[in-house]
């Protein structure tokens, strides 16, 4: 019932808006015309927001804690450094939990691994010195 | 129990709360026109201008960009249809609005946001680089201000045992102390800061200004016009009010109806009506003294309502 409730008021309410709506001008009523797009003529895809510009400002915000790395590659033409031939700009949201603390918590087990390969080293006299030590140790504990 | 008589008292509520909010809210951004102009120095338009407005808006023809879908269509009136399915269950002019035991503040809270997202989802379907600045500047101040709204009202709600709207107005009716408890007082401040945020006012977002790249709602419904256009005043009006409703309520319950009755509802409307117009009036003095902020200086502003919030629920579970 918690959300019932106002789920179908919801609803209700949108159907009656989409019916008075429509009933306001004669259907079909609306007409295509040309975006005003702030009184630009041409409006070709490229002007429209992709995914990471909508997700920019929040990026900004969130600038210390992402920390992005980013790359700008200007290439000049080859006659004036006035003039840009090409602008090539990167950026990559790298996981910070990843970087800070997964990876060297896992060096530090590969590294604690490879200095316990220091006591399997196959020879059998090291593991029968483990077990003569281990039975001394349980010997001292229990009595 | 429902009985017949029960149902349509309850519909006849809903609908006496929606019709005064609808009314209210183009007359309350009206007030504050004029409460600016005549403090600016000028004479201002009549306070019922926004409704002469509406409705030459209204009678115009419908228009759409040449690649917007469904989408661009759906925005406005899932906008609308969400604040009046949000204000028929609050406990604006009465403490038993219909459906009072599932209007939950959360839910309510989050119906809001689904109008706002599908406004911003439509924007961008225009296609033109504004409707995405401007959905993209939104949905950063949505995302910001929407958790210390969420804490605002765990703040509230944890003293009160419960996040039920109705039941939270009727506490501060009945124990007067609940509301000059720190917990509400912080929580309310920071409500405050998240209603000027949502609602697009200054210092957030001037909401009459003409140059595109300071704006940040007005970016979202440039492309809008007509009918479409009269639907997102109206349903950003109503929000308005409405949210500034369930300050008040929250803040000064006084005057609402608690008694069943048409007598007490009546009293119910006019007082929220003037609590209304004072808190809107009160907007209005504050915005012409203010400067829109820089729009990355925001989240600092956001980060203090949050703040308010943190502190107004810490000391809820600390005082309880």
């Amino acid at each position: 019932l918690l959300g019932g409730g106002l789920a179908v008021a919801a609803l209700a309410v949108f159907a009656a808006r989409r019916l008075s709506h429509r009933r306001r001008n004669a259907w079909p009523a609306v007409n295509a015309v040309e975006p005003w797009g702030s009184g630009r003529r041409v409006q070709t895809a490229r002007m429209q927001y992709t995914a990471t510009s909508f997700a920019e400002p929040l990026q900004r915000v969130f600038d210390d804690v992402i920390r992005p790395s980013r790359d700008l590659d200007v290439s000049h033409l080859v006659e004036s450094r006035y003039y840009i031939e090409r602008i090539a700009y990167r950026t990559s949201n790298d996981d910070v939990i990843e970087r800070q603390f997964y990876r060297p918590f896992i060096a530090g087990v590969r590294w604690w691994g490879q200095r316990a390969r220091w006591f399997q080293n196959g020879s059998v006299h090291r593991y029968l010195a483990y077990g003569f030590v281990a039975l001394v140790i349980v010997l001292v504990v229990v009595a | 129990m429902t009985s017949l008589a029960h149902v349509s008292t309850q519909v006849l509520v809903a609908l006496a709360q929606v019709a005064a909010v609808a009314l209210g809210g183009p007359l309350l951004l009206g007030l504050m026109r004029k409460v600016r102009s005549r403090l600016e120095g000028r004479a201002g338009a009549p306070i019922h201008q926004p409704l002469l407005d509406l409705r030459k808006l209204f009678l115009k023809q419908r228009l759409r960009p040449r690649e917007s879908s469904w989408v661009f269509g759906a925005g406005p009136v899932v906008l609308v249809a969400t604040a009046v399915a949000v204000v028929a269950v609050s406990p604006l002019a009465t403490t038993r609005p219909p459906l009072g035991q599932s209007s939950d503040f959360f839910a309510v809270v989050f119906v809001l946001l689904l109008g706002s997202v599908l406004l911003a989802l439509s924007a961008l379907d225009t296609g033109t680089a504004f409707g995405g600045m401007g959905s993209s500047r939104s949905m950063t101040i949505g995302a910001l201000c929407e958790p210390a709204l969420l804490v605002a009202i765990l703040a509230m709600a944890i003293p009160a045992h419960t996040s039920n709207l109705p039941a939270l107005v009727r506490v501060g009716l009945n124990h007067p102390a609940f509301i000059a408890s720190p917990a509400r007082i912080l929580a309310l401040a920071s409500f405050l800061v998240v209603i000027l945020a949502e609602s697009g006012r200054l210092p957030v977002d001037n909401p009459s200004t003409h140059l595109e790249l300071t704006m940040i709602h007005e970016a979202m419904v440039l492309e809008y016009s007509g009918p479409d256009l009269g639907l997102i005043v109206l349903g950003e009006s109503m929000r308005l009010v409405f949210l500034l409703g369930l300050l008040v309520n929250l803040l000064v319950p006084w005057g609402v109806a608690d008694r069943p009755g048409a007598l007490a509802f009546g009293v119910g409307l006019l007082a929220l009506g003037a609590k209304v117009v004072a808190v809107g009036v009160g907007i209005a003095v504050f915005e012409v003294f203010t400067a829109k902020m820089r729009l990355f200086r925001l989240p600092e502003l956001l980060a203090g309502g949050f703040v308010l919030a943190l502190l107004g629920a810490v000391t809820a579970v600390v005082a309880r």
